[in-house]
């Protein structure tokens, strides 16, 4: 016993070093392996005792009622209820043709379930077709769904004896795909990133997550071929021409030599050529942009705009293709959920070997793309479906549904249009919801106006919810403590929308949707409702800078968006990964105020760190930066500041050199492609 | 100058940050009370924010960081139990998490000093003890190797002498019985002392085969009767056998054997705390005593040292648990760097947590649905209406000021009550703080008054020890069937508002007295913030929420939505930092 203390504490020594005796390590951890067999042994048995409920079906059970067993929703599982479809019963049996829909919120309907859903609008079209005399379509949609559950859906799917499964899923794949790569697989990512770039790094995930993406599929297929299920998959499509990557999503790669200025000199060359309209040169500078960092979805979306001035639809959406997978690289722990391009050819791929049809959105509604006009018209955000969008799709999925159960061929034109519609005030609560979820993934603010305004459109009694959002959203308090809060929830029609349960943001995590209460009250106008002057006083008595320090790195001052940074640390000091970063002040102008801001550069940088007032032509302090934390304090005029919102805006310089990131574990690797240029410790701002 | 030190304890368990300025304690909290995960083990980041925030300093004016132990003598202790084996991925593994931690969470680049757990509990008691020398007695679970220490402190100099090293653990057996009687491990340890006055000492016998006196401050545990080592479980079939039952189900009725098991637990703890306190006495003749530990939180242990022991005077730092572990670092740190004791007065409160300005509050409350009632003006008026209230049977929420440091709410963030009710016992622990009918309130009485009511001639500020209940008023609530209480006397000097309110209470009825626990529900950590008050105010079935200067009656508002959304937000949060079915070894 008191030898294995020594050796225990020998080990403990050579552990801490610097440079670990791997080989001494082993020798002597060998003396411990009597005493720990036993451990190893009983940890092997702990983990195989997997049990798996075999009368379950997402958040139904079956259960007996009145004779008959039926699957009715678990009151285990109450806290899911809101993510599924709202069934209480679901009989086992039927005469009707039965199809079942698995996939993710994107299947359900998001913004318009449970008033109008996907499932309904199938079912009314299967129901037009006459093909079944008759048929229904059980929605076992959820939202958020992975594919490890996804799996465990459609395997118990048998209990309902389906007739065919429509699998409407891939846009929630990235995070399981990730923690399949092991510490090897990151590894060798972060030596192909040094020795090839960014390039070799997109073949190697996309090889990787091929074969997990196949197995997948292969395990759909086989296991509704076993049941005497047909399968019908149908890949979601992204939003291609109206959805932006957000400032995480575009944060600085780090780039070999001076290729991250030469990035820099090209985004900028790139923006002025887009303000003075100058196509040619925007093309160029996007693409060199790319040619340098094929990582940074900036570039594709510049270029895009260069193609769309000149007509080039279809260069456009495969460039915004591009865009949308860079989220592969990483950047981001939060960014919306979509459906890659290694996704999509790998259910075409698998699908067509084993003979299952398949209903491609991206291919389908770049045909409606031709129309400019129907840009906007598909959907939502990033991947939840208009009402046409859904029509669109549902009606190319009765297709394929009727063709799979018929085994005969027939025309797109020969299905018709389905019954359903969703009312007004549907459209309209779906479009206010859709301007709630655009603005909380950081999208532009003519997006969310697009939004409220449409939302008015459609039915004008809107504007009561539209102003308890306001409120709700402008005040500090957390969202579950004020008092329109429970307005909005006991109004009902947030039912479409999670029934209001999105608004409860996690602890300390509120922003303040600064853009988006500006668009509701844009919204109202036209109504003979000025919220202007009401809401500015709001925002004051809320948040208003006093002579007590107001904390600018709190989420309402510092964040445009849920997204963050791809760290695998959560500090308690904020990182700068870009080289613009603005904080949202609000002030009565009636003072002059005083900021204060601990900081340091983690790399060597020949220039000033410099922050602006409102625009890049007010600045108010420049400092310079090194690797120390350092405290500064400076005074702003009150004749700079404007009464209401200012913005405070940081340019972080580049550094001329990088420190080398050591760490090479697991999202560690990946998260080192991307630099942090400096971090803040606080900033507070207060009265003079 | 005096330099600014940052004390940490944390990855462990009941993780907290403190700060000395210039040598003076200026703030301290628990990283639970922030993240609402109940015994929060990781690094206290948000606390460190706090403590800076309230130092008016930053990370660039930290002199030097103190943690509370030494990571690679506990590595040498976690190697030896099998906790960490060799396998592949210790190449690149970095054994130094508190390092690593400090330099990548929190950001510091200065000086960092580590101390052993031990000495960091000892520090902790005696530096804030007032008392020019002490022996010294150290009792938990496990820090790095030892479960127990003894030294002895003087002037600036401590001088740890003795240790009892892992696995030998009088925590451990604690705590083992602990989890034998249904209760989770790190958590329940409370709820056995709790339970003991319910029963006999009729397994002292058996439970005497688990642990074995030694010479000197020496003991060890019968091994047989203990699997922790293995980590998956606290104790071995044996201990069945050894009391004829197995081990009770969490969650199933509570027996008579349970009570009995926990009557002689305490017992056998008790015969060998004041058994090695004598032997420390002995070999320090210091007349003063200062523990810590979480052993050291078992109050009637403290009492029954005391008395039977040649100690004259007991003190007990009141986070003696592994949060109180900070304070402990940071003033040896202190030491090391001046060479000087940084504090020669005993601890006067602990009311070092956050507080938040009335307009705050106002601002919240307005954004609310409640109704409150406001007493800018006349806070004598506030202290009146709320006594009345109490008196009409009222429970109460009481949230004044600065947040207390250490697991004991002391009239900061309390649940208070009349405690002459003979049924506001069970009303409180099953519909406020939804937990086991049996576990006891503690009284918080006016100092002057105290003598009258308690067998107790000096100031009890931190409710660690308890005494009889004398008292002519029947006081149910807070007296234990034993007939002694967990007593807390209050000052006006220490918490001004507290003690107006009990005078005010006192003026209606005659009785001095509160029932006062912690503001909280089972599970979640105590509030901190105004707004983790008016949520438990919701989900507790609290009366009134006396919040600041304002008051909010429940049966003016309808709550029922509220509560809904709230009880499910705190199910789907209630967390707990650390694993409960063994003690957090890693």
């Amino acid at each position: 016993m008191n030898e294995l203390k020594e050796t225990s504490k020998i080990l403990s020594d050579l552990l801490v070093s610097d440079h670990k005796d791997m080989s001494r390590i082993e020798d002597l951890f060998n003396k411990f392996e009597m005493q720990f067999s036993s451990i190893k042994k009983e940890n092997l048995t702990k983990s195989d005792d997997i049990h798996k409920e075999k009368d379950i079906l997402g958040i139904w059970k079956m259960k007996n009622v009145k004779g008959e067993t039926v699957l009715q929703r678990n009151e285990d599982k109450r806290n899911e209820w809101h993510a599924w479809a709202n069934v209480h019963e679901i009989s086992l049996k039927t005469n009707k043709k039965r199809v079942v829909l698995l996939g993710e919120s994107v299947a359900r309907g998001f913004f318009y379930t449970p008033n109008y859903s996907v499932a309904d609008e199938l079912e009314s079209i299967l129901k037009s077709s006459n093909v079944f005399r008759d048929v229904e379509v059980v929605d076992l949609s959820k939202n958020a769904i992975e594919m490890e559950e996804i799996i465990n859906v459609a395997q118990s799917c048998d209990l309902l004896k389906p007739d065919l499964m429509v699998m409407f899923a891939g846009n929630n794949w990235l995070s399981e795909l990730y923690q399949k790569l092991d510490n090897k697989d990151f590894k060798e990512l972060s030596f192909l990133y040094k020795k090839e770039g960014f390039e070799s790094v997109k073949l190697y995930l996309e090889n990787k997550f091929e074969k997990i993406i196949s197995n997948f599929i292969d395990l759909v297929i086989t296991t509704n071929k076993n049941n005497k299920i047909a399968t019908v998959f149908v890949i979601p499509a992204f939003n291609l021409f109206n959805w932006k990557s957000d400032d995480t999503e575009k944060t600085v790669s780090l780039l070999k030599k001076d290729d991250l200025i030469k990035w820099l000199e090209a985004k900028d060359k790139a923006e002025n050529a887009l303000i003075h309209e100058n196509y040619d040169l925007l093309e160029f500078e996007s693409n060199q942009m790319i040619e340098l960092d094929s990582s940074n979805p900036l570039g594709y979306e510049l270029l895009s705009k260069a193609y769309m001035q000149k007509d080039k639809i279809l260069e456009a959406i495969q460039c915004l293709d591009k865009s949308k997978d860079t989220i592969l690289f990483g950047r981001a722990l939060n960014s919306s959920p979509r459906c890659f391009q290694v996704i999509r050819n790998t259910i075409i791929k698998k699908a067509s070997k084993e003979g299952v049809q398949v209903v491609d959105l991206f291919s389908i509604f770049n045909k409606v793309y031709e129309d400019r006009s129907k840009h906007n018209e598909l959907f939502l955000d990033y991947c939840h479906l208009s009402a046409d969008g859904i029509k669109i799709a549902m009606k190319h999925t009765a297709q394929m549904v009727i063709e799979s159960v018929t085994n005969k061929k027939i025309s797109i034109k020969s299905i018709p249009d389905s019954k359903t519609f969703p009312k007004k005030n549907t459209e309209s609560v779906a479009h206010f919801a859709a301007a709630i979820h655009n603005a909380h993934w950081s999208q532009p603010k003519e997006v969310l106006e697009y939004h409220c305004q449409k939302a008015i459109e459609l039915d004008e009694n809107i504007k009561t919810l539209m102003l308890l959002y306001a409120d709700l959203s402008s005040r500090k308090n957390t969202n579950e403590l004020c008092r329109s809060f429970e307005e909005i929830i006991l109004e009902g029609s947030m039912h479409q929308f999670e029934g209001g349960l999105a608004f409860l943001h996690p602890r300390g995590e509120k922003m303040m949707d600064i853009d988006l209460i500006d668009a509701i009250a844009n919204a109202i106008k036209p109504l003979g409702l000025n919220y202007q002057a009401e809401l500015k006083e709001l925002r004051f008595s809320q948040h208003g800078i006093t002579k007590i320090p107001t904390n600018l790195l709190e989420p309402f001052y510092s964040a445009q968006g849920y997204n963050k940074t791809n760290d695998a640390i959560s500090r308690n000091f904020f990182r700068i990964r870009s080289t613009e970063k603005v904080f949202n002040i609000i002030s009565d102008g009636l003072n002059n105020l005083q900021i204060k801001m601990c900081y340091r550069g983690l790399h060597e940088t020949r220039d000033h760190l410099k922050i602006y007032l409102n625009t890049n032509e007010q600045e108010i302090y420049e400092v310079e930066i090194n690797r120390d934390w350092n405290t500064i304090c400076f005074e702003i005029a009150k004749n700079k500041i404007c009464p209401g919102i200012n913005k405070l805006i940081l340019k972080w310089p580049v550094p001329y050199e990088f420190k080398e990131t050591h760490n090479e574990n697991n999202y560690a690797s990946v998260n080192s492609f991307f630099p942090v240029l400096g971090d803040i410790y606080s900033l507070t701002i207060a009265t003079v | 100058m005096e330099p600014n030190i940052v004390g940490i304890s944390g990855l462990y368990h009941d993780s907290a940050c403190c700060i000395l300025k210039n040598g003076r304690l200026v703030a301290a909290a628990e990283e639970e009370r922030f993240t609402r995960i109940k015994f929060d083990p990781s690094i206290p980041k948000n606390a460190l924010k706090y403590c800076l925030k309230e130092a008016e300093l930053s990370i660039a004016d930290i002199d030097c960081i103190a943690f509370y132990e030494d990571p690679k003598k506990k590595l040498s202790r976690q190697i030896w139990s099998g906790q960490i084996q060799y396998d592949s991925s210790i190449k690149n593994k970095n054994f130094n998490r508190a390092e690593e931690e400090i330099r990548e969470v929190l950001g510091y680049t200065g000086k960092i000093l580590y101390y052993d757990h031990h000495l960091s509990h000892a520090a902790s008691s005696y530096y804030f003890s007032g008392f020019e020398e002490s022996a010294l007695l150290t009792v938990d679970g496990v820090g790095e190797w030892a479960s127990t220490t003894y030294g002895i402190g003087a002037k600036e100099k401590i001088d740890l002498f003795e240790e009892v090293h892992f696995p030998d653990s009088i925590g451990l057996l604690y705590s083992t019985i602990t989890s034998y009687l249904g209760f989770l491990v790190n958590n329940g340890e409370y709820k056995v002392m709790g339970l003991a006055p319910y029963g006999k000492p009729i397994y002292v016998d058996q439970m005497n085969n688990l642990i074995i006196s030694k010479a000197e401050g020496q003991y060890e545990l019968n091994m047989e009767y203990f699997d922790f080592i293995r980590g998956n479980r606290m104790y071995t079939e044996k201990l069945f056998d050894l009391f004829g039952k197995p081990a009770r189900l969490r969650e199933s009725d509570l027996e008579q054997f349970h009570a009995d098991m926990a009557k002689s637990l305490q017992q056998v703890l008790e015969t060998i705390l004041i058994e090695k306190a004598s032997y420390l006495y002995n070999k320090t003749g210091s007349e003063n005593l200062c523990m810590a530990g979480g052993v050291a939180l078992n109050c009637v242990a403290n009492g029954k040292i005391l008395k039977n022991t040649k100690f004259k005077n007991l003190f007990v730092q009141p986070a003696a648990n592994d949060a109180g572990g900070a304070l402990g670092a940071a003033t040896l740190a202190h030491v090391t760097l001046t060479g000087n004791r940084p504090n020669n007065d005993r601890l006067e409160n602990v009311y070092l947590g956050p507080s938040y300005k009335t307009e705050e509050i106002e601002r919240i409350l307005n954004g609310t649905k409640f109704n409150y009632k406001g007493f800018n003006s006349n806070e004598n008026e506030l202290f009146f209406e709320t006594a009345k209230r109490l008196s009409a049977g009222k429970v109460i929420g009481w949230f004044q000021g600065r947040m207390e440091f250490g697991p004991r709410s002391l009239g900061a963030r309390s649940i208070l009550a009349d405690p002459r009710d003979p049924e506001m016992k069970n009303r409180i622990n099953a519909m406020v703080k939804k937990r086991e009918g049996f576990r006891p309130f503690a009284p918080a009485a006016l100092l002057e008054k105290a003598s009258e009511h308690f067998e107790i001639d000096h100031a009890s500020p931190f409710m660690l020890e308890t005494c009889q209940v004398i008292s002519e008023i029947p006081l149910p609530a807070i007296t234990h069937i034993d007939g002694s209480a967990r007593l807390q006397t209050v000052t006006k000097e220490a918490n001004g508002r507290f003690y107006d309110l009990i005078h005010a209470f006192d003026k209606i009825t005659g009785c001095p007295i509160l029932l006062n626990t912690s503001f909280n529900v089972k599970g979640e950590p105590i509030v901190c913030t105004p707004e983790d008050a008016i949520k438990c105010f919701i989900h507790a079935d609290i009366d009134c929420l006396v919040i600041g200067n304002t008051i909010i009656d429940r049966d003016e508002h309808n709550l029922d939505f509220l509560k809904l959304i709230v009880k499910n937000s705190i199910e789907m949060n209630e967390r707990s930092g650390i694993q409960h079915e063994v003690y957090t070894f890693m």
